[in-house]
């Protein structure tokens, strides 16, 4: 296979892995938006969602859509309890509390993982279909590429969801300005609770597809990391530039890793992170905020 | 108070078995570091996740200035405080431009950076297997040198730290941290302000890695990474952000819990079919993620709010300097 | 007597939106200048100009003779430029002697090294500055019962002496005022403008004001400029900018 064809595969399987990455960043930012919360809980959520799904799946055998369920609703009761418990009270804290709570709740639920399930790399069964699809010369693996399908069906469910339905309007109101959404009758801690559910099931899905595809461990939220450099792309308040950046970031991951290695491949979310952080904070489609004194 | 404190530690090393002094030692090195980062967090209110990559940074130069030059301790340890400084102004040079999370998350990946480089440039830094450190010997007196050396340092730079705050600098950081906008207006700063936190926290990071990489005598990639950052950041709020008696208390604190949790284990668990060390782990960060959580919700002001209620003041500001 | 500000043509917009349009004004030295309009005319937007938050697109700001717009923030204070603002910028976390002692920020010298030896030379500047802020300060503005006291949990009208006092340890040539008065009692009004009387009296200081009280405003102000809509709509002597039509349609207006 010629170089080109080449390129061209290593790009499609960027492109496909970063549908993972898409849901999960949609989860990141519709957290800040509502609440201007950056929950670096977020890779922790997406392995609990993982290890939820193994649980019902596997450990109690029911069949895996029963599982799924299960692992996405398991997880939203999860944000929502994160949320409820330890985020609602410490509103109007500095930003070091906050950060530094969602950094201690992912600890807690990193140590509670490995206790339950081990340190060890569980592998889940098949649930996609495995053979690979055939672009021509090109081979993408079958889990990718079905992964990024059903990513790509939820993401566009949801972004429609958001914009156009009452709940989306109002995570929107609320995020533009509290009080005048407050103001309109929109309740704010509704508001508040839906996105964090919401995120959640976004965590689980995006959590159960990177454990089909790597393998789930209690680190699996190291992955998150990717997702982060997904988000400060788009701009942390721009959901539809999200879809792009995912895109972007897998590609830039795999194209990387094939030509340079793994390291490398690991290296780039963070180089990515710096690189907007130096040239354009606010991300390719984020909005500017001015701050009046 | 104090002059009982200080000859307790004088003391200590003719009471306490090998095994005490070398965690004094820990505790002592880990203090160094807990402050340097309470300047740039807690004091000067900007959001660092990545100190550790300081340590590092100290550890490596000092390490490679002895043992390419085979310059003496001190000098060492000067270089590893210079060169994490400089690192520390350029990890600075976002806090310019952007604040509180995005901060946090530019500190992260400047940290991440700086790990990669410590593991890739294998030719300088012995990559994952890292460096070896020769013995070093203070005084002739082997590890209890070591302890007085480090302990004496610990209360020097601790010291410092708490001047800094009855003078202009240290004012101008609380201002900084509080309304930026009108310390500007006073005639301050805030970019060189904003670099300096960083730089001297760093400096300060320098120093606890020159001293580690001595202590332990092997510096490599894995003792500078994102959960040593998170550790600090936990030392800082679970001890008392802008205060450095919180700083000590939070490094005694932090580094103290998992050996505690060992022996509590050990005791327990004693012979059991249950695996230990698979336990301690998991355990180990279920245990920090509640102190951290647990802390910031109820106790704010950390283990010296604790310590200050206990003494009977009752105000309830936030972040206090000069209280200890 | 001179001028010592000049604001000359000032246009400034954000994002499209003017908030000064060709503003001009003269603050004579020695003097008590008032800014006054409807909420929203710009008034804090000048006075950012001036502090050097705002950046105008058009015009100059003359401090003394000099342009000023050229200088960073944090360089107009050494001019002799002291400000107090709407919302009360105190800094928690320290006591008040702390907080006043930023005014004099940047007329110390300490650095980190001698700053973290502090014995001696940092020491020695540490307390010339506490007994110069007793003297000239503290007693000047009644603060001596709360001098070592934190911030937080000071009642409103304190705290917005103590940050008067933050304004006047440099002895500054100009002291900008956003609002000194707001929120405050009759009894606590007419202590202000006691204050802000003296200090003109005493150290010739030159203030410009902005307040929404008009009777305080007529009887303490030497000069009285008007904005209305980001534009300067009459300037002049408290009694005749009272009766000026423009000014009275601009407030009844503003309804």
């Amino acid at each position: 296979m010629n170089l080109i064809m080449q390129f061209l595969e290593y790009s499609l399987i960027g492109i496909a892995s970063g549908g993972a990455y898409i849901i999960a960043a949609l989860g990141f930012v519709i957290i800040f938006k509502a609440g201007n919360i950056f929950n670096f809980a977020m890779g922790e959520m997406m392995m609990i969602g993982a290890y939820l799904f193994y649980a019902v799946a596997v450990q109690l055998k029911f069949s895996w859509p029963v599982a799924l369920l299960a692992a996405l609703a398991g997880s939203a009761l999860l944000a929502l309890a994160i949320e409820r418990a330890l985020l609602r009270p410490m509103i109007g804290r500095p930003v070091v509390v906050l950060v530094m709570i969602t950094l201690g709740v992912g600890s807690i639920l990193r140590g509670v993982a490995g206790l339950v399930w081990g340190p060890n790399i569980i592998q889940l069964p098949d649930f996609l279909p495995r053979s690979p699809v055939f672009l021509g010369d090109i081979l993408v693996p079958g889990k990718l590429a079905w992964s990024f399908v059903v990513f790509g069906a939820l993401a566009i469910a949801f972004i429609a969801y958001y914009r156009y339905s009452r709940a989306g309007v109002a995570i929107r109101a609320t995020s533009s300005d509290q009080i005048t959404a407050e103001g309109l009758g929109i309740n704010i801690r509704q508001v508040f609770s839906m996105t964090w559910a919401m995120a959640g099931v976004l965590a689980a899905a995006a959590g159960i597809a990177a454990g089909a595809i790597n393998g789930i461990t209690p680190q699996l939220g190291d992955a998150a990391l990717s997702v982060l450099a997904v988000v400060m792309l788009a701009g942390m308040s721009s959901v539809g530039g999200v879809v792009v950046a995912g895109i972007l970031v897998g590609w830039m991951e795999t194209v990387v890793g094939a030509y340079l290695g793994a390291a490398w491949q690991s290296f780039i979310p963070y180089l990515v992170v710096l690189l907007m952080m130096i040239v354009r904070p606010t991300g390719l489609f984020g909005e500017q905020r001015i701050e009046r004194i | 108070m104090w002059v009982a404190f200080a000859a307790a530690l004088a003391a200590f090393p003719a009471f306490g078995s090998a095994y005490l002094v070398y965690m004094a030692c820990l505790v002592a090195i880990n203090v160094i570091a807990t402050a340097g980062l309470n300047l740039t967090v807690g004091y000067a209110g900007l959001l660092s996740i990545g100190h550790s990559a300081f340590i590092g940074v100290g550890a490596y130069a000092s390490t490679l200035l002895w043992l390419h030059a085979g310059t003496p301790l001190a000098v060492n340890i000067a270089a590893g405080a210079l060169a994490a400084f400089l690192v520390g102004l350029v990890f600075g040079i976002p806090s310019l431009r952007i604040k509180g999370v995005n901060l946090a998350i530019a500190t992260l990946a400047a940290q991440y950076s700086l790990y990669f480089i410590f593991q890739q440039w294998t030719s300088v830094t012995g990559g994952d297997r890292g460096l070896s450190v020769p013995r070093v010997n203070i005084f002739g007196l082997g590890d209890t040198g070591f302890y007085y050396l480090v302990v004496l340092l610990a209360a020097l730079l601790c010291l410092a730290a708490r001047n800094l705050f009855r003078t202009r600098i240290g004012r101008g950081f609380i201002a900084v941290r509080e309304r930026d906008y009108a310390a500007e207006v006073l005639g301050v700063n805030v970019v060189r302000y904003k670099l300096l936190a960083f730089g001297l926290g760093a400096a300060y990071a320098g120093v606890a890695g020159a001293l580690g990489g001595a202590f332990l005598r092997i510096v490599n990639p894995d003792q500078f990474t994102l959960a040593v950052s998170i550790f600090f950041l936990a030392a800082v709020v679970v001890g008392g952000r802008a205060s450095i008696l919180g700083s000590i208390l939070g490094a005694a604190f932090m580094t103290l819990v998992p050996e505690m949790l060992r022996a509590v284990l050990a005791l327990s668990g004693g012979g059991a079919t249950v695996d230990l060390a698979g336990l301690l782990s998991p355990l180990r960060e279920i245990i920090f993620g509640v102190l951290i959580v647990g802390f910031l919700m109820w106790e704010p002001r950390g283990l010296a709010g604790l310590w200050d209620r206990m003494q009977g003041r009752q105000e309830a500001i936030d972040s206090r300097p000069g209280a200890a | 007597m001179p001028e010592l500000l000049n604001i000359e043509g000032i246009s400034l917009a954000f994002g499209g939106v003017a908030a000064l349009e060709d503003v001009s004004a003269s603050v004579r030295e020695g003097a008590i200048t008032a800014v006054i309009g409807p909420n929203g005319a710009g008034k804090t937007s000048l006075f950012n100009v001036i502090s050097g938050f705002y950046r105008p697109e058009k015009g100059a700001v003359r401090f003394g003779g000099e342009d000023i717009l050229s200088l960073p923030a944090h360089g107009r204070s050494r001019l002799g430029i002291a400000r107090t603002f709407q919302n009360i910028a105190l800094f928690a976390g320290m006591t008040v002697l702390e907080n006043i002692k930023l005014g004099a920020h940047d007329q110390l010298r300490a650095n980190v090294f001698s700053a973290g030896l502090y014995l001696g030379w940092a020491r020695r500047e540490e307390s010339a500055l506490s007994g110069r802020i007793d003297r000239d300060v503290i007693d000047f503005l009644d603060l001596g019962d709360i001098r070592d006291r934190p911030i937080a949990g000071l009642p409103y009208g304190l705290q917005k002496r103590v940050e008067i006092a933050r304004a006047l340890v440099m002895r500054p040539r100009l002291l900008l005022l956003d609002e000194p008065v707001a929120g405050m009692n009759a009894a606590e009004k007419t202590a202000m403008a006691g204050y802000v009387r003296r200090c003109v009296a005493e150290w010739g200081t030159t203030v410009l004001l902005i307040d929404h009280d008009m009777g305080m405003v007529m009887e303490l102000s030497d000069h009285v400029v008007v904005l209305n809509f980001g534009r300067m709509i009459a300037a002049g002597a408290p009694d005749s900018v009272r009766r000026h039509p423009g000014v009275i349609e601009a407030y009844l207006g503003a309804e």
